[in-house]
């Protein structure tokens, strides 16, 4: 292998070395976040069951208030538009996945028919 | 309680952009180059180029390792290949030169072709690059108006009329028009990211490495 190349291939290697530690922050991040959503969750529960009468009022109307008749109906629509694109994305795989044996089939006698190595229906192999 | 709200939905937001809207930007992109693909077999057949060819090994080849490699592309990674090459002249000149030569045996009508496909393979890859980071797509938002306001600067010398159809078929073809607005935005900002050949080159070497 030619030193650029093998220069060129170490540069490719340090851009995978940076991704990692960014996907570890990141993913530190994400896991601190999740973990304050829990204990602000569970303080409110505690706050619900265990202290006096007035706390219990308190947290409880906070509670009712910050869940506005907009954020049920918006939630509602994304739930809704997140099952439509569910449904609408397996219609596709499966689309997909019957373009590809058609593909197959027609190349199979070329004789250059590498393949992109995605699986049946289009995505990267998990492994 | 309005924080905890922001939390939970800020872990949404991450969970919407990875799960469904990630993915649906990398199957348009997986389409557009499968297009690609089916092309330059159909072309070649047409023309009765002769598909035992180097040329057309090679020009699959770089398509497929563009498929697999699309998913695994980051800005993070971008941003660090960018920086690296253009510190090193040396290997700059390199992938500019393996680029050049790459197709060099073929007859003048199938480089124009093949020069078209790289083109247009390495405009979907940096497409991708650019709406695949959450970070460029809210730069490619803000940008938007002003690449808008740049194409009827250019058209602005043409008259009025020419503004007003240019308006007029964006509006009658809104489906066509987006699409060129997103691809406009995303190459607008990938070239001032990193050089379509660096991409190729990166892309070509690190799609290849994973079938391995």
């Amino acid at each position: 292998m030619n030193k650029n190349e093998l220069a060129f291939r170490q540069i490719i290697a340090n851009s995978e070395i940076s991704q990692r530690k960014f996907d570890l922050a990141r993913t530190i991040a994400q896991y601190a976040l999740i973990a304050y959503c829990v204990y602000a969750f569970c303080d409110m529960v505690v706050k619900l069951g265990v202290q006096s009468d007035e706390a219990t009022i308190t947290a409880l109307s906070k509670f009712v208030t910050s869940m506005s008749l907009d954020r049920v109906v918006h939630s509602g629509v994304t739930l809704l538009l997140g099952v439509g694109w569910y449904l609408d994305r397996k219609g596709k795989k499966r689309a997909i996945s019957k373009l590809g044996t058609m593909r197959k089939k027609i190349e199979a006698e070329d004789p250059h028919n590498g393949s992109s190595n995605l699986n049946e229906v289009g995505d990267t192999p998990s492994s | 309680m309005n924080v905890i709200f922001f939390a939970i939905g800020v872990l949404l937001l991450m969970l919407v952009w990875h799960g469904v809207v990630r993915r649906a930007i990398l199957d348009t992109t997986r389409d557009k180059l499968f297009d690609l693909r089916d092309e330059i077999r159909e072309t070649y057949i047409q023309n009765g180029w002769d598909m035992k060819a180097d040329s057309y090994r090679r020009i699959r080849a770089l398509i497929n390792a563009h498929l697999r490699f699309t998913e695994e592309m980051s800005l993070i990674k971008i941003l660090v290949v960018n920086r690296y090459v253009a510190s090193d002249r040396e290997v700059k000149a390199f992938i500019s030169e393996r680029s050049r030569a790459m197709f060099s045996d073929t007859n003048e009508a199938q480089r124009a072709f093949i020069d078209d496909i790289r083109r247009r393979a390495i405009s979907a890859v940096m497409n991708y690059a650019v709406f695949g980071s959450f970070v460029l797509v809210a730069i490619g938002v803000a940008f938007a108006p002003f690449y808008i306001a740049g194409q009827i600067f250019t058209l602005a010398n043409s008259g009025v009329g020419s503004i007003l159809a240019m308006c007029f078929n964006s509006i009658i073809h809104i489906s066509n028009s987006l699409s060129d607005l997103i691809d406009g935005v995303g190459r607008s900002i990938a070239s001032k990211i990193i050089g379509a050949k660096v991409l190729e080159g990166y892309s070509f070497r690190a799609g290849q490495a994973s079938f391995c």
